[in-house]
């Protein structure tokens, strides 16, 4: 499941769009459903999905081409590759035309069918699909991880559905998903049908918000446990997100325990923040501060490790600080002489200014190769040659 | 909704944290180069307005709700400075009650108060905001670790 997510946020924070992302990545509803996908161990090729699987690629072969290439090893998983075949909304209103095509050809294979709302022989093949067959969930209509449900759970009766419609299930808002799910209705048990059919027909390619949920089996198919089961493991999955995050928090386990350390910790670093302002502003005005001057000296190349962090720093840690400042405050004063004086000389031979500084600054961001940790590092030794 | 960012240990070259960098150490030029105030405390206000100025600019943070909440924190921060009679303000902030949700833990409004902005989400919310908030307080630490190292070595 991380591994899913990093790739995830990869696309993200290459700029691809949201609709590649939610592809690819069966956007809110990947982590239950991969889950999912684990307990019923469906994912890779099977004998069965084969033929169904290459039958969509060899219809929608470039959507393949388009797939980045940081998701080369996602793209092995032919799951994965149908999944994103179905959902890229490269073509709108096309690709519900292509879908449609595919799943009536699907239905005869007798494999579990979703709802589809506008189809009434979809309907039919729904109730008709019964045999337990690890297939390939239902050709387009299937929703992202469930591939294969339990054979209890494939006879959803339709008069479910109304049912649904009636009720104020709780929505889950999503990741912009671009299901452009024209016919493309896979509720879970229940999930807000009644909003998806009015949309369907208005706007293939319009942005869902709905989590579409599958019970899980031997589970309550009430509408609200569903959608609180949604929320919990996005909560716990987040947790285990900040978990990471949150150094030493691997050994505790239990959410309020680990609530509490990420409080310390937000505590700590919101402190860490403070005292090095403080310390800071007792260093620059010793210093003159030139930035300017050291930032264009260093050419970003430093083989200077990181400095030693500060750490998390414990609550009774306030008193010594202050007594460490001061220390600080003493040596300044005697060691800063002559790296001032350096930079003074640099600043003035380069006549940097504000100007100049704009100037720099968009090479600078093009070149900030380097963490910025080495580039002042570099920075320095340079001065002090 | 945005997702979380993948990598749990901040990296200092990302684009991301260069671009907070970039911005703090600009606005750091810019106080030093400010009429000196020998006021130890407001140069100290100064430098951390611009800490938290830079996190909340950061490239990754843009979209957040805590970066827009920071930003506005810090704006009522600057404003309330040159005249304290400022400070007294009329208006009544009247908290929802979906502050107080009773499948939340107890510690759940600590953690509001602490992160930006944080009294109006709800906490699934919350948790994706703290994370990405302590990956930009991590960084921010950091770096002004580092300048410190730098300029007192």
């Amino acid at each position: 499941m991380e591994i899913n997510d990093k790739d995830n946020f990869e696309l993200e924070k290459n700029g691809y769009q949201v609709n590649y992302q939610n592809a690819i990545f069966l956007a809110g509803t990947s982590m239950p459903d991969l889950s999912w996908n684990a307990n019923y161990a469906i994912s890779g090729p099977s004998g069965p999905n084969l033929g169904w699987d290459q039958n969509l690629l060899c219809q929608l072969p470039k959507l393949n081409s388009f797939l980045p290439p940081s998701l080369s090893d996602i793209q092995a998983d032919s799951g994965f590759i149908e999944r994103a075949a179905k959902y890229s909304c490269f073509n709108g209103g096309n690709v519900n035309a292509m879908l449609g095509s595919i799943n009536n050809s699907v239905l005869d294979q007798s494999k579990r069918m979703e709802n589809f709302a506008e189809d009434g022989s979809n309907k039919r093949g729904l109730e008709r699909s019964e045999t337990g067959d690890g297939a390939s969930s239902g050709g387009c209509g299937q929703e992202e991880g469930t591939s294969s449900a339990n054979a209890k759970k494939r006879k959803r009766p339709n008069q479910g559905n109304e049912v649904n419609q009636g009720e104020g299930a709780r929505k889950s808002p999503v990741t912009n998903c671009t299901k452009d799910t024209g016919e493309k209705e896979e509720k879970g048990e229940e999930k807000k049908p009644s909003e998806n059919q009015t949309k369907n027909g208005s706007d293939p390619a319009n942005k869902e918000e709905y989590v579409h949920v599958r019970a899980r089996r031997g589970q309550a198919t009430n509408s609200h446990s569903l959608a609180e089961r949604v929320r919990r493991e996005k909560i716990s999955e987040r947790m285990k997100y900040l978990q990471d995050l949150v150094p030493g928090c691997s050994k505790v386990t239990g959410k309020a325990v680990m609530l509490d350390e990420i409080i310390n910790y937000v505590q700590s670093l919101q402190r860490q923040v403070e005292f090095l302002s403080m310390k800071l502003s007792a260093i620059n005005p010793r210093l003159d501060f030139n930035i300017e001057g050291i930032l264009s000296k260093s050419l970003f190349y430093s083989n200077v490790g990181p400095s030693s962090s500060m750490g998390y720093l414990p609550d009774p840690g306030q008193t010594q600080l202050h007594l460490s400042q001061q220390n600080l405050l003493h040596a300044g004063i005697t060691d800063i002489a002559d790296p001032a004086d350096a930079l003074r000389r640099i600043a003035n031979a380069q006549l940097m200014s504000n100007i100049g500084l704009k100037e720099l600054s968009p090479q600078m961001s093009n070149a900030w190769d380097g963490g910025f940790q080495n580039l002042t590092r570099g920075g320095c030794q340079d001065l002090n040659n | 909704m945005n997702r979380k960012n993948p990598l749990p240990n901040s990296n200092p070259n990302s684009p991301n944290s260069s671009m907070q960098a970039l911005h703090f150490l600009q606005a750091l030029a810019r106080i030093a180069r400010a009429a000196p105030k020998p006021a130890h405390s407001a140069r100290t206000r100064q430098i951390r307005h611009a800490a938290y100025a830079s996190m909340a600019h950061s490239s990754r943070s843009s979209r957040r709700t805590w970066s827009r909440a920071l930003l506005h924190r810090l704006r009522q921060w600057q404003q309330q400075r040159p005249g304290r009679l400022l400070t007294v303000r009329r208006r009544v902030r009247i908290v929802t009650p979906i502050t107080s949700r009773p499948e939340e833990p107890a510690r759940a409004e600590t953690l509001r108060q602490l992160v930006p902005g944080g009294r109006g989400m709800e906490y699934c919310n919350l948790l994706e905001e703290t994370a990405d908030y302590v990956q930009c307080l991590r960084a921010q630490v950091q770096l002004m670790q580092t300048l410190l190292d730098a300029f007192s070595s």
